[in-house]
């Protein structure tokens, strides 16, 4: 193993529990650059089965979203995403942490995701993006609230963001936590 | 991404038949008001050796990388952004004729490529492109071995002349020495 990647500098946001940015190393000349996206012996916690490649046009917020069972695992490739994030795991040491950050593709880094901390993307500019699961998509496993659900904590900077049918109809915080709960006891009678 | 036209005209005969073990996956990608997705990879979708490790290349305008060959890695690459011509050239023993052929992958339709070992390959960008490169080894500058891009022997019939390399694609040696060393290794893999 030539390296593991660390947390960047410019990282400043208190991250909920788990939640791991990593720095990614790249090589090259002006003519070329190769930026190591991942690498199945780094310690990354679940490895995953699936990429997916996301593109977004300006104003385009995704989620809010939480997962009961599997871990997101994304890369910003060109422009830039606001990462906003939620901890709703009432075990966590971070229970209730809300953080937001900014990320850049011309800074690659890695962003991993646990089970349980809710997430939202806002896209202010053209931006694509890279992101692994842990799991193949399951439409049960795709749970989320009103992305400006003032219980959420995050503060957004846009009014009327661009949203899918499924975000822009989403319940209340209150009920995603509902939701949340009764998913992870049936999650935990199968495992 | 912005979908766009290909810029570059290459002659091509889409009727080659592709080297043994060579696919070209067509993707999937669906587009609403937001933008787009696709997924480009699942692990069910191969039986070939799955990647140990994912990359992410930015080449310029003119650039071409390679020509290599490895005789363990398994590429699996994918266009996201810009275009590239994929040339492709099967040294394997058992190679069947033609064992060369061109590819044009563009960002404004993902397909996912997979390279098996014994397939020598290079990339050459006319626009630029961002390239995500799996590999089912870690890089080992032993198992990336190259020539010389416009190596006569190679049969591709590359749309440019003086494309920019990087370094180690610059001092490479001949077709003949990578063959052997290639015919070498692949003995012992």
């Amino acid at each position: 193993m030539s390296y593991i990647p660390s947390a960047p500098e410019s990282l400043t946001a208190r991250l909920p529990d788990g939640v791991v940015v990593r720095e990614l190393h790249d090589r090259g000349d002006h003519a070329s650059r190769t930026t190591e996206l991942y690498r199945a012996d780094w310690p990354i916690e679940v490895p995953p089965v699936q990429w997916n490649l996301v593109s977004s046009r300006p104003s385009t917020l995704r989620g809010v979203h939480v997962h009961v069972d599997h871990w997101d695992y994304l890369s910003v490739v060109s422009g830039e995403m606001l990462l906003g994030l939620h901890d709703m795991r009432p075990r966590s040491p971070t229970y209730k942490l809300a953080a937001q950050q900014l990320f850049q593709g011309k800074l690659p880094v890695s962003i991993a995701i646990p089970p349980g901390v809710a997430h939202g993307f806002y896209f202010g500019v053209t931006t694509t993006y890279l992101y692994a699961v842990s799991h193949y998509w399951n439409p049960a496993d795709e749970l989320g609230c009103r992305w400006n659900d003032p219980d959420l904590g995050l503060s957004w900077p846009v009014a009327d963001p661009l949203l899918s049918p499924r975000d822009a109809g989403a319940s209340s915080y209150g009920e995603l936590v509902r939701a949340f709960a009764a998913a992870t006891d049936r999650s935990a009678l199968h495992s | 991404m912005t979908p766009h036209e290909p810029a570059s005209e290459v002659t091509m005969n889409r009727s080659t038949p592709l080297p043994a073990g060579v696919s070209l996956v067509s993707l999937t990608t669906h587009a609403d008001s937001r933008g787009d997705l696709t997924e480009i990879f699942r692990n069910e979708w191969h039986h070939s050796p799955l990647p140990a490790q994912w990359l992410i290349t930015r080449s310029g305008a003119n650039t071409l990388r390679g020509v290599h060959v490895h005789a363990l890695n398994w590429d699996y690459l994918c266009v996201i952004e810009g275009e590239t011509i994929v040339g492709l050239h099967d040294m394997r023993p058992e190679a069947a004729d033609p064992r060369s052929t061109l590819i044009q992958l563009s960002g404004a339709r993902i397909q996912m490529l997979v390279i098996p070992p014994g397939v020598a390959h290079g990339f050459y960008s006319p626009v630029g492109a961002t390239h995500v490169i799996g590999a089912s080894k870690y890089f080992d500058s032993a198992d990336h071995r190259g020539c010389r891009w416009d190596s006569p022997e190679l049969g591709l019939d590359w749309p440019c002349t003086a494309p920019m390399l990087s370094e180690k694609d610059r001092a490479v040696g001949s077709y003949a020495e990578l063959r052997a060393a290639y015919l070498r290794s692949s003995a012992h893999a």
